[in-house]
Protein backbone atom coordinates (compact mmCIF):
# COMPACT_ATOMS: atom_id res chain seq x y z
CA UNK A 1 0.00 0.00 0.00
CA UNK A 2 2.73 2.48 0.84
CA UNK A 3 2.34 5.90 1.07
CA UNK A 4 -0.32 6.05 -1.98
CA UNK A 5 0.15 8.42 -4.63
CA UNK A 6 -0.56 11.59 -3.37
CA UNK A 7 1.84 13.45 -1.05
CA UNK A 8 0.52 14.25 2.32
CA UNK A 9 -1.70 16.89 2.62
CA UNK A 10 0.38 18.20 5.86
CA UNK A 11 3.84 17.87 4.50
CA UNK A 12 2.56 20.19 1.53
CA UNK A 13 1.39 22.55 3.69
CA UNK A 14 4.62 22.37 6.41
CA UNK A 15 6.84 23.01 2.58
CA UNK A 16 4.95 25.67 1.79
CA UNK A 17 5.30 27.48 4.93
CA UNK A 18 8.62 27.19 5.01
CA UNK A 19 9.23 28.85 1.75
CA UNK A 20 6.80 31.40 2.29
CA UNK A 21 9.13 32.36 5.38
CA UNK A 22 11.74 32.73 3.56
CA UNK A 23 13.05 29.27 3.88
CA UNK A 24 14.12 26.44 1.27
CA UNK A 25 12.98 23.08 0.84
CA UNK A 26 14.43 19.60 0.24
CA UNK A 27 12.30 16.69 -0.75
CA UNK A 28 13.78 13.05 0.04
CA UNK A 29 10.92 11.03 -1.71
CA UNK A 30 9.61 8.72 -4.25
CA UNK A 31 10.30 10.54 -7.37
CA UNK A 32 6.40 10.68 -8.56
CA UNK A 33 5.03 11.66 -5.06
CA UNK A 34 8.43 14.55 -4.93
CA UNK A 35 7.01 15.75 -8.11
CA UNK A 36 3.57 16.07 -7.22
CA UNK A 37 5.12 17.79 -4.07
CA UNK A 38 6.62 19.86 -6.05
CA UNK A 39 3.69 20.86 -8.13
CA UNK A 40 1.24 21.38 -5.31
CA UNK A 41 3.94 23.64 -3.41
CA UNK A 42 4.16 25.41 -6.70
CA UNK A 43 8.09 25.86 -5.55
CA UNK A 44 10.49 28.33 -7.50
CA UNK A 45 13.22 25.76 -8.78
CA UNK A 46 16.11 27.31 -7.05
CA UNK A 47 14.33 26.66 -3.58
CA UNK A 48 13.07 22.93 -3.92
CA UNK A 49 15.94 20.09 -3.75
CA UNK A 50 14.02 16.55 -5.14
CA UNK A 51 15.88 13.53 -4.37
CA UNK A 52 14.65 10.16 -4.99
CA UNK A 53 14.47 8.05 -1.90
CA UNK A 54 16.04 4.81 -3.02
CA UNK A 55 18.75 6.60 -5.14
CA UNK A 56 19.75 8.34 -1.58
CA UNK A 57 19.34 5.11 0.09
CA UNK A 58 22.05 3.41 -2.22
CA UNK A 59 24.68 6.13 -0.96
CA UNK A 60 24.42 4.97 1.92
CA UNK A 61 22.94 1.74 2.95
CA UNK A 62 25.61 -1.09 3.63
CA UNK A 63 24.40 -4.85 4.65
CA UNK A 64 20.69 -3.24 5.47
CA UNK A 65 22.52 -0.97 7.96
CA UNK A 66 22.87 2.93 6.95
CA UNK A 67 26.87 3.85 7.41
CA UNK A 68 26.65 7.14 9.40
CA UNK A 69 29.73 8.32 7.79
CA UNK A 70 28.41 7.88 4.27
CA UNK A 71 24.88 8.66 5.50
CA UNK A 72 26.60 12.50 6.47
CA UNK A 73 28.43 12.52 3.61
CA UNK A 74 24.92 12.44 1.17
CA UNK A 75 21.86 13.81 3.10
CA UNK A 76 24.45 15.31 5.66
CA UNK A 77 25.99 17.12 2.99
CA UNK A 78 22.72 17.77 0.84
CA UNK A 79 20.86 19.87 4.13
CA UNK A 80 24.05 21.52 4.45
CA UNK A 81 24.24 22.80 1.00
CA UNK A 82 20.56 23.43 0.93
CA UNK A 83 19.99 25.01 4.51
CA UNK A 84 21.45 28.47 3.17
CA UNK A 85 21.31 28.21 -0.19
CA UNK A 86 20.53 31.28 -2.62
CA UNK A 87 19.69 33.27 0.56
CA UNK A 88 17.64 31.48 2.29
CA UNK A 89 16.62 31.92 6.01
CA UNK A 90 16.12 27.87 7.01
CA UNK A 91 15.43 24.29 5.40
CA UNK A 92 12.51 22.37 6.02
CA UNK A 93 12.96 18.73 4.57
CA UNK A 94 10.49 16.00 4.12
CA UNK A 95 11.54 12.33 4.35
CA UNK A 96 10.05 8.62 3.29
CA UNK A 97 13.71 6.77 3.48
CA UNK A 98 12.54 5.20 7.04
CA UNK A 99 9.50 4.10 6.13
CA UNK A 100 10.53 2.62 2.92
CA UNK A 101 13.84 0.61 4.47
CA UNK A 102 10.71 -0.45 7.23
CA UNK A 103 8.67 -1.75 4.23
CA UNK A 104 11.51 -3.25 2.74
CA UNK A 105 11.95 -5.44 6.08
CA UNK A 106 14.98 -3.53 6.86
CA UNK A 107 13.32 -2.73 10.44
CA UNK A 108 16.87 -2.28 12.37
CA UNK A 109 17.95 -0.36 9.29
CA UNK A 110 15.04 1.79 9.67
CA UNK A 111 15.18 2.56 13.61
CA UNK A 112 19.40 3.21 12.91
CA UNK A 113 18.38 5.84 10.49
CA UNK A 114 15.69 7.50 12.10
CA UNK A 115 18.98 8.08 15.43
CA UNK A 116 20.91 9.80 12.29
CA UNK A 117 18.14 11.96 11.40
CA UNK A 118 17.92 12.82 15.12
CA UNK A 119 21.83 13.48 15.23
CA UNK A 120 21.40 15.54 12.23
CA UNK A 121 18.68 17.75 13.54
CA UNK A 122 20.81 18.50 16.73
CA UNK A 123 23.85 19.22 14.64
CA UNK A 124 21.64 21.82 11.73
CA UNK A 125 18.66 24.09 12.27
CA UNK A 126 16.41 22.44 10.34
CA UNK A 127 12.77 21.15 10.26
CA UNK A 128 12.21 17.55 9.43
CA UNK A 129 8.56 16.06 8.19
CA UNK A 130 8.91 12.08 7.95
CA UNK A 131 6.33 10.26 6.60
CA UNK A 132 5.05 6.79 7.28
CA UNK A 133 3.13 4.58 5.54
CA UNK A 134 0.14 2.74 7.66
CA UNK A 135 1.40 -0.64 6.39
CA UNK A 136 5.12 -0.06 7.59
CA UNK A 137 6.53 2.41 10.25
CA UNK A 138 3.30 4.10 11.18
CA UNK A 139 1.26 1.02 13.15
CA UNK A 140 4.16 -0.80 14.28
CA UNK A 141 3.53 -0.98 17.85
CA UNK A 142 7.45 -1.70 17.99
CA UNK A 143 8.33 1.58 16.42
CA UNK A 144 5.82 3.60 17.24
CA UNK A 145 7.43 5.41 21.33
CA UNK A 146 10.21 5.87 18.97
CA UNK A 147 8.28 7.82 17.06
CA UNK A 148 6.43 9.42 19.49
CA UNK A 149 8.94 10.55 21.62
CA UNK A 150 11.26 11.68 18.48
CA UNK A 151 8.97 13.87 16.84
CA UNK A 152 7.05 17.28 18.44
CA UNK A 153 3.80 16.21 16.65
CA UNK A 154 2.23 13.80 14.80
CA UNK A 155 -0.50 13.84 12.19
CA UNK A 156 -2.70 11.44 11.03
CA UNK A 157 -2.92 11.95 7.30
CA UNK A 158 -5.34 9.18 6.53
CA UNK A 159 -9.08 10.10 8.08
CA UNK A 160 -9.61 6.44 8.33
CA UNK A 161 -7.20 5.37 11.01
CA UNK A 162 -8.55 6.19 14.43
CA UNK A 163 -11.41 4.45 13.14
CA UNK A 164 -9.78 1.32 12.17
CA UNK A 165 -7.74 1.48 15.39
CA UNK A 166 -10.89 1.46 17.44
CA UNK A 167 -12.45 -0.97 15.38
CA UNK A 168 -9.42 -3.97 15.83
CA UNK A 169 -9.25 -2.26 19.64
CA UNK A 170 -13.00 -3.46 19.84
CA UNK A 171 -12.16 -6.83 17.86
CA UNK A 172 -9.16 -7.90 20.15
CA UNK A 173 -10.25 -6.75 23.56
CA UNK A 174 -14.08 -7.20 23.04
CA UNK A 175 -16.60 -4.13 22.76
CA UNK A 176 -17.31 -4.14 26.46
CA UNK A 177 -13.80 -4.08 27.75
CA UNK A 178 -12.52 -1.80 25.07
CA UNK A 179 -15.48 0.81 25.45
CA UNK A 180 -14.11 0.42 29.49
CA UNK A 181 -10.54 0.88 28.50
CA UNK A 182 -10.87 4.16 26.39
CA UNK A 183 -11.12 6.52 29.01
CA UNK A 184 -8.26 5.00 30.31
CA UNK A 185 -5.87 5.31 27.63
CA UNK A 186 -7.50 9.19 26.95
CA UNK A 187 -6.85 9.60 30.57
CA UNK A 188 -3.15 8.85 30.75
CA UNK A 189 -0.80 11.89 29.81
CA UNK A 190 2.17 11.53 27.67
CA UNK A 191 5.53 13.52 27.50
CA UNK A 192 6.23 13.94 23.81
CA UNK A 193 4.36 14.96 20.67
CA UNK A 194 0.57 15.23 20.86
CA UNK A 195 -0.30 12.50 18.99
CA UNK A 196 -3.69 11.45 17.34
CA UNK A 197 -5.87 8.88 18.91
CA UNK A 198 -4.70 5.74 16.81
CA UNK A 199 -1.19 6.33 18.12
CA UNK A 200 -1.84 7.13 21.49
CA UNK A 201 -3.98 3.92 21.85
CA UNK A 202 -1.10 1.73 20.47
CA UNK A 203 1.96 3.13 22.47
CA UNK A 204 -0.67 2.65 25.27
CA UNK A 205 -1.27 -1.04 24.53
CA UNK A 206 2.50 -1.65 23.69
CA UNK A 207 3.65 -0.73 27.10
CA UNK A 208 0.81 -2.05 29.04
CA UNK A 209 -0.23 -5.02 26.70
CA UNK A 210 2.38 -5.80 24.25
CA UNK A 211 0.30 -8.92 22.72
CA UNK A 212 -2.99 -6.84 22.40
CA UNK A 213 -0.51 -4.10 20.90
CA UNK A 214 0.66 -6.76 17.97
CA UNK A 215 -2.83 -7.52 17.35
CA UNK A 216 -4.62 -4.35 16.94
CA UNK A 217 -1.98 -3.43 15.04
CA UNK A 218 -2.16 -6.01 12.44
CA UNK A 219 -6.25 -5.61 12.32
CA UNK A 220 -5.96 -1.98 11.70
CA UNK A 221 -3.62 -2.18 8.96
CA UNK A 222 -5.87 -4.77 7.17
CA UNK A 223 -8.88 -2.39 7.98
CA UNK A 224 -7.28 0.37 6.30
CA UNK A 225 -6.36 -1.61 3.54
CA UNK A 226 -10.03 -2.38 3.39
CA UNK A 227 -11.55 0.88 3.08
CA UNK A 228 -8.91 1.51 0.17
CA UNK B 1 -7.74 -8.99 42.31
CA UNK B 2 -5.60 -7.15 44.54
CA UNK B 3 -4.47 -3.13 44.56
CA UNK B 4 -2.02 -1.27 46.43
CA UNK B 5 -2.80 2.13 47.13
CA UNK B 6 0.39 4.17 47.99
CA UNK B 7 -1.11 8.24 48.84
CA UNK B 8 -0.23 10.33 52.05
CA UNK B 9 -3.20 12.55 51.07
CA UNK B 10 -6.33 10.56 52.76
CA UNK B 11 -8.74 12.41 50.60
CA UNK B 12 -7.16 11.27 47.72
CA UNK B 13 -7.16 7.41 49.10
CA UNK B 14 -10.69 8.04 49.86
CA UNK B 15 -11.46 9.13 46.39
CA UNK B 16 -9.21 6.08 44.58
CA UNK B 17 -10.57 3.30 46.96
CA UNK B 18 -14.72 4.92 45.98
CA UNK B 19 -13.08 4.66 42.01
CA UNK B 20 -11.87 0.95 42.25
CA UNK B 21 -15.38 -0.34 44.55
CA UNK B 22 -16.78 0.28 41.05
CA UNK B 23 -14.94 -2.25 39.64
CA UNK B 24 -17.42 -5.35 38.53
CA UNK B 25 -15.27 -7.32 41.05
CA UNK B 26 -14.36 -5.08 43.68
CA UNK B 27 -11.02 -5.66 44.19
CA UNK B 28 -8.59 -6.18 48.01
CA UNK B 29 -7.39 -2.66 48.57
CA UNK B 30 -4.20 -2.60 50.16
CA UNK B 31 -3.95 1.66 51.26
CA UNK B 32 -0.80 2.74 52.62
CA UNK B 33 0.85 6.49 52.77
CA UNK B 34 4.48 6.23 52.16
CA UNK B 35 6.98 5.30 49.35
CA UNK B 36 8.77 3.85 52.50
CA UNK B 37 5.45 1.75 53.69
CA UNK B 38 4.93 0.14 50.03
CA UNK B 39 8.14 -1.10 49.77
CA UNK B 40 7.64 -2.85 53.59
CA UNK B 41 4.39 -4.26 52.01
CA UNK B 42 5.93 -5.88 48.97
CA UNK B 43 9.07 -6.56 50.37
CA UNK B 44 7.15 -8.74 53.03
CA UNK B 45 5.80 -10.61 50.27
CA UNK B 46 2.23 -8.70 49.51
CA UNK B 47 1.76 -9.40 45.89
CA UNK B 48 -0.79 -6.53 44.42
CA UNK B 49 -2.25 -6.89 40.60
CA UNK B 50 -1.58 -3.44 40.27
CA UNK B 51 -0.04 -0.22 42.19
CA UNK B 52 -1.78 3.35 41.97
CA UNK B 53 1.11 5.30 43.34
CA UNK B 54 1.17 9.11 44.08
CA UNK B 55 3.66 11.06 42.08
CA UNK B 56 4.24 13.30 45.15
CA UNK B 57 5.13 11.10 48.22
CA UNK B 58 6.76 12.83 51.64
CA UNK B 59 10.54 11.44 51.46
CA UNK B 60 10.94 9.31 48.62
CA UNK B 61 9.03 10.51 45.57
CA UNK B 62 6.30 8.43 43.87
CA UNK B 63 9.22 8.34 40.52
CA UNK B 64 11.49 7.11 43.37
CA UNK B 65 9.28 4.34 44.65
CA UNK B 66 8.66 3.27 40.89
CA UNK B 67 12.01 2.78 40.59
CA UNK B 68 12.58 0.51 43.39
CA UNK B 69 9.52 -1.54 41.93
CA UNK B 70 11.38 -2.06 38.74
CA UNK B 71 14.25 -2.85 39.91
CA UNK B 72 12.70 -6.37 41.94
CA UNK B 73 12.82 -8.80 39.70
CA UNK B 74 9.43 -9.99 41.12
CA UNK B 75 7.75 -6.67 40.44
CA UNK B 76 9.05 -5.66 37.30
CA UNK B 77 6.40 -6.20 34.76
CA UNK B 78 3.80 -5.49 37.49
CA UNK B 79 1.33 -2.20 35.98
CA UNK B 80 2.06 0.91 38.50
CA UNK B 81 0.19 3.86 37.30
CA UNK B 82 1.04 7.32 38.92
CA UNK B 83 -1.39 9.32 39.96
CA UNK B 84 -0.43 12.68 40.47
CA UNK B 85 -1.87 16.61 40.47
CA UNK B 86 0.67 17.62 38.24
CA UNK B 87 0.90 18.22 34.35
CA UNK B 88 4.35 18.92 34.89
CA UNK B 89 5.97 17.39 31.23
CA UNK B 90 9.14 17.12 32.57
CA UNK B 91 7.27 15.03 35.66
CA UNK B 92 5.08 12.77 33.41
CA UNK B 93 8.65 11.99 31.18
CA UNK B 94 10.50 11.07 34.26
CA UNK B 95 7.53 8.67 35.44
CA UNK B 96 8.09 6.76 31.71
CA UNK B 97 11.31 6.68 31.75
CA UNK B 98 11.14 5.35 35.39
CA UNK B 99 8.81 2.52 33.97
CA UNK B 100 5.49 3.96 34.47
CA UNK B 101 2.66 1.84 33.30
CA UNK B 102 0.84 5.12 32.92
CA UNK B 103 0.74 8.55 34.24
CA UNK B 104 -2.88 9.67 35.26
CA UNK B 105 -3.77 12.80 36.62
CA UNK B 106 -5.53 13.46 39.60
CA UNK B 107 -8.48 15.55 37.93
CA UNK B 108 -11.15 17.34 39.89
CA UNK B 109 -13.52 16.09 37.98
CA UNK B 110 -13.37 13.01 40.19
CA UNK B 111 -16.63 10.94 37.57
CA UNK B 112 -13.64 11.02 34.81
CA UNK B 113 -11.06 9.75 37.23
CA UNK B 114 -13.51 7.09 38.24
CA UNK B 115 -14.06 6.26 35.07
CA UNK B 116 -10.71 6.13 33.53
CA UNK B 117 -9.69 3.51 36.80
CA UNK B 118 -12.60 1.33 35.67
CA UNK B 119 -10.42 1.02 32.66
CA UNK B 120 -7.71 -0.52 34.97
CA UNK B 121 -9.86 -3.73 35.67
CA UNK B 122 -9.54 -4.91 32.33
CA UNK B 123 -6.27 -3.98 32.01
CA UNK B 124 -5.68 -6.83 34.86
CA UNK B 125 -7.75 -8.75 34.02
CA UNK B 126 -6.74 -9.35 30.32
CA UNK B 127 -3.21 -9.39 32.17
CA UNK B 128 -3.97 -12.42 34.29
CA UNK B 129 -5.62 -14.45 31.89
CA UNK B 130 -2.48 -14.12 29.68
CA UNK B 131 -0.42 -15.05 32.73
CA UNK B 132 -2.43 -18.10 33.29
CA UNK B 133 -2.66 -19.03 30.01
CA UNK B 134 -6.57 -18.88 30.36
CA UNK B 135 -8.75 -17.49 27.63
Amino acid sequence: MGLGNEPPRAAAEFLAEGLRRGENALVVAEPARGEALRRMIEAPIDRLVLVGAQKMLDRFMEGGMPVPERFDASVGRLVRESLYGHGATGLRVYGEMVDLLWREGCRSGAVQLEELWEQLLQRHQFSLFCAYSVDGFALAPAALEGICSRHHRLVAEDPKLDAAVDHALDETLGRDEASRVRPLIQATRRSGAEVPWAYKALCWLRRNLPEQALTVGELARARVRDFE
Amino acid sequence: MRVLLVDDDPCDQVLAMCALEQWTEAPEVHAVCSGELAQEVLSAGFAPDLILLDGRLPKASGVEVLAWIRAQPALAGLPVFLLSSSTDPLEIKRAEDAGASGYLVKESDHERLTTALAGLEILVRLRRSHLTGAR
